[in-house]
This record gives C-alpha cells, structure tokens and sequence, in this order.
C-alpha cells in the first residue's frame, strides 16, 4: 500500500514537473531576433539574465515595475529572455521564478545556439549579462545595453522610444 | 617631408591608442606584459616564461558558472598546450567587494581544490582587464610571441562554441588558433563572441 502511495506521489511530482517546464515557453534564436526585427507598434523590452547572474538578479526588480507600469494593454512589453542551462530548469529556473513571484513574460533560449549569432542581435555585445535590448518600430528605435540598470534609466530609455514615431 | 611623415605616424599612433584604451585589444594587436600578484604570493610576468612561444591568456574566475563549466577544458589546455610552448595564464579581474567569492584567499583555495598547473592571477586594479578589453569570464586572449619578443594577439574569445557540454563541442575555436599560430600560420576564425558573467567592476 505504502509503495503504492510513493508511486503515485512519484508520478504526481513527475507530472506537475512536466506541467512546469511547458511554463516556461522556451524559443529558438529566428522567434528572438523576431522581437527586434518586428515593425509593429510594441516597444519591446528584452533583458537577457540568468539566475546565477548577481547584477542580473539585482535589476530583475526593475524590470518588474516598468512591466508593471507600463504592461496590460500598453505598448511596452517586457521580456526576460532567460540564459540558464537547460539542465537546471525544473531544479533552479522555476523554483527561482516561482519565489520572486516574477509578473513578466519569462522566455527560455538555448545559450549555445544564441552565441552563435550574438551580433545579431547587437553588434557591440560582448556577450556579458545582464544586457537589455530595447526594440520599438524602426531602425532609430534600438537601443542596446551591455550592463545593470536602474528603473530610472529603463523608463528613461522607454519613454525616448515612445516619443520615437 | 618628414614633418609630415612624423604628424602621420603621431596621429596613426594617437588612433590606436585611443581605440586601445576604449575597446581593448583587437586581432593582430602588440599585448603589454603585466605584473600581477600570483597565487603563490608572487608577482607574474608573461616574461617569466621566456621559453614560452605565446601565451593563453584567459580571464576567468571563481563564482562565474560559465567560468566553472570551462575551468576543466582550461585545465586541460594547459596540460597540452604547455610543453608546446603555450602555457595558461589565468587572470581573475573581479572586484572581491562585488564578488566575496573570488577574493586572493578564495582563488588560492579553488586552484588548490582544482589542482591547477597555471598562474593564477590577481588583477587587483583592473587594468590588465581593461587594456585587453575583457568585458566577461571566462575571455581567452591568445598571444604569440615574434621573433623581436613582441606579443601579438591571434585570437580572442570563447574556448569552443558549447560551454554547456563539451561532449557536444563542434567547433574548438582556441585549438584551431593554437594549431594554426603553433605552425606558424594564422588563424582562420581570430574573434568569437560568447554568453559570460560581466566583469565586476569596481563601483567608481
């Protein structure tokens, strides 16, 4: 009976795990670039992070309140486009969403396939996190940033692109 | 004539000096030696190693997970690349205030813990950082050293194209430079980009 009971408790965890991982929409580096490249009227708010990232972590708050701010039906959507390895996505990436009680879109990325092609996405990206990319209707409207940043310098960066036509 | 010739030179030179202090070194560069405090309590120069026909010059750290995934390769490296003439030289640039876990007595503990066979070194100011123009860990420079005991940098950036496994690893980018700079040729592919830890850099 007691086997039992540990079988059927394995199973649940096993599944509710399986439920976790499809939480996390993970996308291929063509559906990334998409968010810069589009020509639609968002203004698009891209950090790139990781969990075991400190100055990542540190400005995730940032983040948080511009998605806050600005978020539901507003222009400016916010993206944190995780680089953790994908063997840690049940045991770090959600417990570590899950306890942050994170609001924004969470979007995993395979870190190998991403470095590949990291000019495409800047061509002065050293490749160091944390590094936002801020991606509104045209060419003028990209901005890249290699570095942590405050909520001030976000919505500072946010609001230029929304004068932006 | 020669005013001329001398105003060209002085503003050639003021043109490379100026992008080496913004961005650092580029392929085909002259690297400066440096003086940095080593594990063993001593000060490193790359001109200890006056046997050595280049340097790996990789900076790296304790906490940096990236950093960890290669500390192994960079292990490895050491071991075949030394006796052919091209030695590790490993530099930690991280701010010890931003990062307790790579102070001095912490990079003495993980090289005793990992069993490294390289210097280990301290780069107190960030200056040998900011020279070469490391902005991440780990970030591998590979030097080659002329006949007229000039430095030259032949590669710069990842070890290979996948941290995360290096049973998956297609391309090694550093043993391709290291094969191609030990014959006496050149690289093919000098420059490679790669997600890393930040440096920490010292709050101004």
């Amino acid at each position: 009976m007691r086997r039992v009971f540990i079988a059927l408790l394995f199973v649940l965890g096993f599944g509710a795990v399986q439920a976790q991982s499809a939480a996390i929409p993970e996308i291929t580096f063509d559906q990334l670039l998409q968010y810069k490249t589009h020509t639609t009227d968002t203004i698009y708010v891209i950090n790139f992070w990781a969990t075991w990232c400190k100055p990542c972590v540190e400005e995730l708050p940032a983040f948080e309140k511009l998605n806050q701010m600005y978020g539901g039906r507003s222009r400016v959507k916010v993206l944190l486009v995780n680089l953790d390895s994908k063997k840690n996505m049940d045991t770090r990436l959600l417990p570590f969403i899950r306890s942050k009680e994170l609001k924004s879109k969470v979007l995993f990325t395979d870190v190998v396939e991403l470095n590949q092609r990291l000019e495409e996405i800047d061509p002065t990206w050293s490749g160091a996190i944390p590094a936002t990319l801020f991606s509104g209707k045209t060419a003028a409207a990209k901005i890249f940033y290699e570095g942590q940043m405050t909520f001030e310098q976000l919505d500072v960066k946010v609001r230029q692109l929304i004068k932006i036509k | 004539m020669k005013k001329t010739f001398f105003s060209i030179l002085l503003s050639t030179l003021t043109f490379f000096v100026a992008r080496a202090q913004q961005d650092g070194y580029a392929v085909g560069d002259t690297a400066k030696d440096f003086s940095l405090l080593n594990i063993n309590g001593k000060v490193f120069s790359l001109n200890q190693l006056a046997q050595a026909k280049g340097y790996i010059v990789v900076f790296t750290c304790n906490h940096c997970p990236f950093s960890q995934a290669y500390e192994q390769r960079i292990i490895d490296l050491d071991k075949k690349y030394a006796p052919l003439g091209y030695p590790v030289v490993a530099i930690n640039p991280n701010d010890p205030v931003a990062e307790p876990e790579d102070s001095y007595p912490n990079m003495i503990k993980r090289a005793k813990e990992k069993g490294y066979t390289f210097p280990y070194l301290l780069d107190s100011t960030q200056q040998t950082a900011k020279i070469y123009g490391a902005k991440r860990t780990p970030h591998v420079y590979l030097l080659s050293k002329t006949s007229a005991n000039i430095l030259r940098v032949e590669y710069i950036g990842a070890i290979d194209d996948n941290f995360d496994d290096p049973a998956a690893v297609k391309e090694k980018y550093l043993e391709k430079a290291l094969e191609a700079v030990s014959k006496g040729s050149k690289p093919v592919v000098t420059l490679t980009k790669a997600i890393g830890c930040g440096i920490k850099w010292k709050k101004p």
